[in-house]
């Protein structure tokens, strides 16, 4: 059970968006345009920075909803989740761009706190081609996901521990995306925590 | 009137590159009267199309209707600030809540050991679990929500406590990283008197400042 009374039966943050609609929609719309909006990076990139910092947080509801998205965005396959698996595990093995690895660094260090991150990882990322814009972004990801993330723990919604679970759920977020759901919230059934 | 020297943000392009926005209109006018500016405001200006959003969620949180007033909810956004070291957040928030809460004696005093501090018993709860979300995110149990049940804070007091906590973490890690440094205590002063009545929409901001008549 959630610590304070949300609704039951709707998993993670749906749950506690449901309670006040109105702080709920401008955090749908921020994670809509930093996860889906224009940029030179692509969902599946910002999805994996977004489930790397959720992992390190040990908030299971956000980083096992974003690794879907990530997943889901590269086709929803087998190797697809396997792939994001491997970016959580392990940046410096897994198969990503030189550069999103320097920019995963920076989301890391960013999430352990905002002094952690020296001038050597910035200029890492841009020697490997990443502008300020794209540093900016990962900046904001990782910073913003050390909001959402405190949301949902802090409020200790119920999540499911199943990754099958979180697989539609990926899909809508890859797909359909974060501003659709704000008349009717997503409902997986009741269950305890 | 001369411009005064602020040393620069971490990301040049950024600083370079301001959008339309009231956010630019504020930059312009603090720089055009010989003041320093508040150097979030590049952030801000660089992807109006992120933070306008950013900016209206913030105006909800702080100061929508809540069973927390709005000069105990700077106080936490304050203290939050001061724990993850976020230099221009603490100054900046401390600053608005010593205005909201009329004594910057209380705020100075919260800040350098809220323990001993003449902070209200029931109020210095809500600041431990402030702290614990910021440095043991994991950690946290039921235990810790009904800790501030039995102080008497309701299920909604505590939800807007921890979405002044989480978004303060969001905002000290983007000032932070992007190398926003604080401004002077008589500026800091200034936007904390402005933003007590302002809030935080950007228009209203700067329809006070016009208001005020004396720049920035």
């Amino acid at each position: 059970m959630a610590h304070i009374a949300l609704e039951e039966g709707m998993p993670g943050i749906t749950g506690a968006f449901a309670f006040r609609p109105e702080t709920a929609k401008p955090m749908r719309e921020l994670a809509e345009i930093l996860l889906r909006g224009e940029s030179t990076l692509t969902s599946a990139e910002r999805e994996a920075i977004a489930a790397v910092v959720s992992n390190g947080n040990e908030c299971r509801f956000c980083q096992m909803s974003h690794s879907a998205a990530a997943a889901e965005h590269r086709g929803g396959r087998e190797v697809d989740y396997a792939w994001i698996e491997a970016v959580k595990a392990n940046p410096e093995s897994a198969d990503i761009s030189p550069k999103l690895r320097a920019l995963i660094a920076i989301a890391k260090k960013v999430r352990e706190g905002g002094k952690n991150v020296t001038a050597a990882d910035i200029n890492l990322a841009r020697e490997r081609g990443a502008t300020d814009r794209e540093i900016h972004d990962t900046v904001l990801i990782a910073a913003a996901f050390s909001m959402y993330n405190r949301y949902v723990d802090g409020l200790a919604t119920w999540q499911p521990e199943e990754m099958a679970a979180y697989k539609p759920m990926g899909q809508r977020m890859a797909h359909e995306g974060y501003a659709r759901r704000a008349a009717e919230p997503v409902r997986m059934g009741t269950g305890s925590r | 009137m001369k411009a005064v020297e602020q040393t620069p943000t971490w990301l040049p392009e950024v600083e370079a590159n301001p959008q339309p926005s009231p956010y630019a209109d504020l930059i312009r006018i603090a720089k055009e009267s010989g003041r320093e500016h508040w150097q979030i405001w590049h952030l801000f200006a660089f992807r109006p199309e992120v933070t306008s959003p950013l900016a209206s969620f913030t105006e909800g949180v702080m100061r929508g209707d809540a069973p927390i007033s709005g000069g105990l909810r700077e106080l936490i956004a304050a203290y939050t600030s001061w724990t993850n070291q976020c230099e221009f957040c603490w100054r900046s928030h401390a600053a608005i809540a010593a205005e909201m809460l009329g004594s910057e004696d209380l705020v100075r005093k919260v800040l350098e050991d809220m323990e001993t501090s003449p902070l209200p018993e029931h109020e210095k709860a809500l600041m431990r679990f402030a702290r614990k979300i910021t440095k043991e995110l994991p950690a946290m149990r039921e235990d810790d929500v009904e800790e501030l049940r039995r102080m008497g804070w309701s299920d909604e007091a505590i939800y807007y406590t921890i979405l002044v906590v989480a978004l303060f973490n969001f905002y000290n890690r983007w000032v932070t990283t992007s190398g926003v440094h604080p401004v002077s205590d008589e500026v800091h002063r200034m936007h904390g008197k402005r933003l007590a009545v302002s809030g935080y929409e950007p228009k209203n901001r700067l329809m006070g400042i016009k208001a005020s008549g004396n720049g920035v």
